[in-house]
């Protein structure tokens, strides 16, 4: 398959699923987390909170988005970004992205600011909740 | 051929340490991972700033684990003279219901061309 069309469909299945749960199943933002670490261990992973925040976003409210999680609305820029850049890069057989796709520095500025923000968000999580409501968030009570 | 960097965890090991950093971890797995697998792939197929993402965003992770299975994981069988097979589908539905699953897989491919040297 084309690696194009494929990170473009990857790019809007991003954008698409807030969009389709935000549609068709509102409630989803104030229920149980299905992220398969939070249901092991209680714990958000570094991902948590990204479709909320995206849902949050739709809606228009940017300070729940943020709450949320701070990569939602850079996430959403980066996927409209991509998905214009990668059609027309399909279109006129230009590599436009390559440069920044595997820049190793910012893949690895990328990393260490998402691994910060997840640190400083589980002190955050530690520090306000008990170990009742962290057993509540996962599959084990 | 290109020279592959070192990267050699034990699976068991990726579980354990994506667990007890809740997910830190995988950020720095997916990270060297990516540039493992471009080695091998002697081609940059997986992007490292995408790679971040994977295991953040489930439609980056299933991109992510289908480059791997396609691209990637072929081109180890290749250099280790093994039949090729292809794990996207698997790696594809374990990245969507146990990430880290997928990840010890993909790993455990990995540490095949180590023990080989």
């Amino acid at each position: 398959m084309n690696g194009r069309l494929l990170a473009i469909g990857a790019a809007g299945a991003t954008l698409l699923v807030p969009a389709l749960l935000l549609a068709f199943a509102p409630q989803v933002e104030f229920s149980q987390s299905v992220c398969p670490h939070k249901l092991l261990t209680g714990f958000p992973c570094p991902g948590c909170g990204i479709t909320r925040s995206i849902m949050s976003l739709y809606r228009g409210d940017l300070a729940g988005s943020l709450g949320y999680h701070v990569f939602g609305l850079p996430l959403v820029i980066a996927c409209v970004v991509g998905i214009v850049a990668l059609a027309v890069e399909m279109r006129t057989k230009r590599d436009l992205l390559r440069g920044i796709l595997f820049d190793r520095r910012l893949g690895i500025g990328a990393g260490g600011f998402l691994a910060g923000y997840h640190g400083i968000r589980l002190i955050h999580f530690v520090a306000t909740h008990s170990v009742a409501s962290i057993l509540r968030e996962s599959v084990w009570q | 051929m290109n020279p592959i960097p070192t990267f050699k965890v034990e699976p068991i090991v990726v579980l354990i340490l994506g667990f007890i950093t809740c997910g830190l971890y995988r950020i720095y797995w997916n990270i060297k991972m990516a540039e493992v697998l471009n080695a091998v792939a002697e081609r940059e197929v997986i992007s490292q700033p995408v790679a971040v993402f994977a295991g953040c965003c489930y439609p980056v992770n299933m991109y992510f684990d289908y480059l791997t299975g396609k691209e990637c994981l072929p081109k180890i069988q290749a250099r280790l003279g093994e039949p090729q097979t292809d794990q996207t589908i698997l790696l594809m539905v374990l990245g969507f219901f146990f990430p880290m699953i997928a990840a010890m897989i993909v790993q455990g491919e990995v540490n095949k061309l180590y023990d080989r040297q």
